[in-house]
């Protein structure tokens, strides 16, 4: 019988989602959920290469359809009798750039949706009776942008400071389940790649620490998801190579 | 969407009283910020349906320049 228990990783093919798969590929099954099945196919060849034994499911699904998220990961789990599953990370994330005079309410329901209630819908399903007493750790991904304004980041500040104010309220209902958060600082991802060539190295400076991966974020992904990280709940970790700490060096 | 209309639209979206021009240089108008240049953006995106990207918005130096990017 196979021991290990599976992680649910939301946003998996990207950059930090695949950066934690990789970490926890000797130790956990996954389950990966993001939007396009073909890039979890080949994201998923990827990581078999590395690691054959870990049992790695996957669903593509569309988060900002977030009446049938529920559903649909429920029916999911039904289907291949999944139960055994310790823990949640929620990468899926979208930061559009807009001035607060350009959006439009459909933007604020959609980041809404993807960003928090997505995982707020996952979490139903993973404290029903048959899944809550394996779970053990959930952990989200808030950002800097939560702590600081920012230009045409107004919906995206809004939505990872709800994922932090979630975060105190779902710890107290959910203990002993863990519920804590990370706020990265600007980590150079693929999706920071829109912002042009230069976007990292201009912000590079301004980290007392440097640039920061993928590999960074997945470092503290992993311990909030392990047995290290036993006696920490409804926190926020703010993770940024020291730039908010910076931020008189003018 | 005919060129009268683009710059109309294109009055609104850099919040300008005055009538803006085809011949106009961005650098010289009040309105033109970074703030401007993301709300053009995502004028582009959303109205146009054209992505625009920051690179891209950088290397525009004149009023004509963003006409010819929405194809007007």
């Amino acid at each position: 019988m196979d021991e290990k228990s599976y992680i649910v990783i939301t946003g998996a093919t990207s950059d930090m989602g695949i950066a934690l798969s990789k970490q926890l590929l000797p130790v956990y099954n996954l389950i990966l959920l993001d939007i396009n099945e073909s890039t979890l196919v080949n994201t998923i060849s990827m990581l078999k290469n590395i690691n054959n034994t870990c049992n790695i499911m996957y669903m593509a699904i569309d988060f900002n359809d977030i009446s049938a998220v529920g559903k649909t990961f429920q029916d999911f789990l039904k289907k291949y009798n999944i139960l055994n599953i310790s823990g949640l990370v929620h990468i899926a994330g979208i930061a559009p750039v807009l001035p607060l005079k350009s959006t439009e309410i459909e933007d604020w329901y959609k980041i809404f949706n993807i960003n928090l209630l997505s995982a707020v819908e996952i979490i139903k399903v993973l404290i029903k009776k048959q899944y809550k007493y394996n779970m053990k750790s959930v952990v989200f991904l808030s950002s800097i942008y939560a702590h600081f304004g920012g230009k045409a980041q107004i919906m995206y500040t809004v939505s990872k400071a709800a994922i932090e104010a979630f975060v105190m309220g779902a710890s107290v209902e959910l203990a002993p389940i863990r519920v804590n958060t990370i706020a990265p600082g600007l980590v150079k991802t693929n999706s920071m790649s829109v912002y042009g060539d230069n976007y990292a190295e201009q912000f590079e400076s301004k980290h007392l620490l440097g640039g920061g991966s993928a590999e960074n974020i997945a470092d503290i992904l992993y311990f909030l998801l392990s047995e290290k990280a036993s006696w920490i709940t409804g926190q926020t970790y703010i993770v940024d190579g020291g730039l908010s700490v910076n931020a008189l060096n003018l | 969407m005919d060129k009268v209309e683009f710059l109309e639209k294109l009055q609104d979206v850099l919040e300008r009283d005055e009538e803006i021009t085809e011949d106009m240089i961005l650098e010289d108008m009040d309105e033109w910020d970074s703030l401007a240049a993301m709300a053009l953006m995502a004028f582009f995106n959303k109205t146009l349906s054209i992505t625009l990207l920051p690179a891209e918005v950088r290397k525009m130096k004149t009023v004509s320049d963003i006409i010819n990017k929405a194809g007007i």
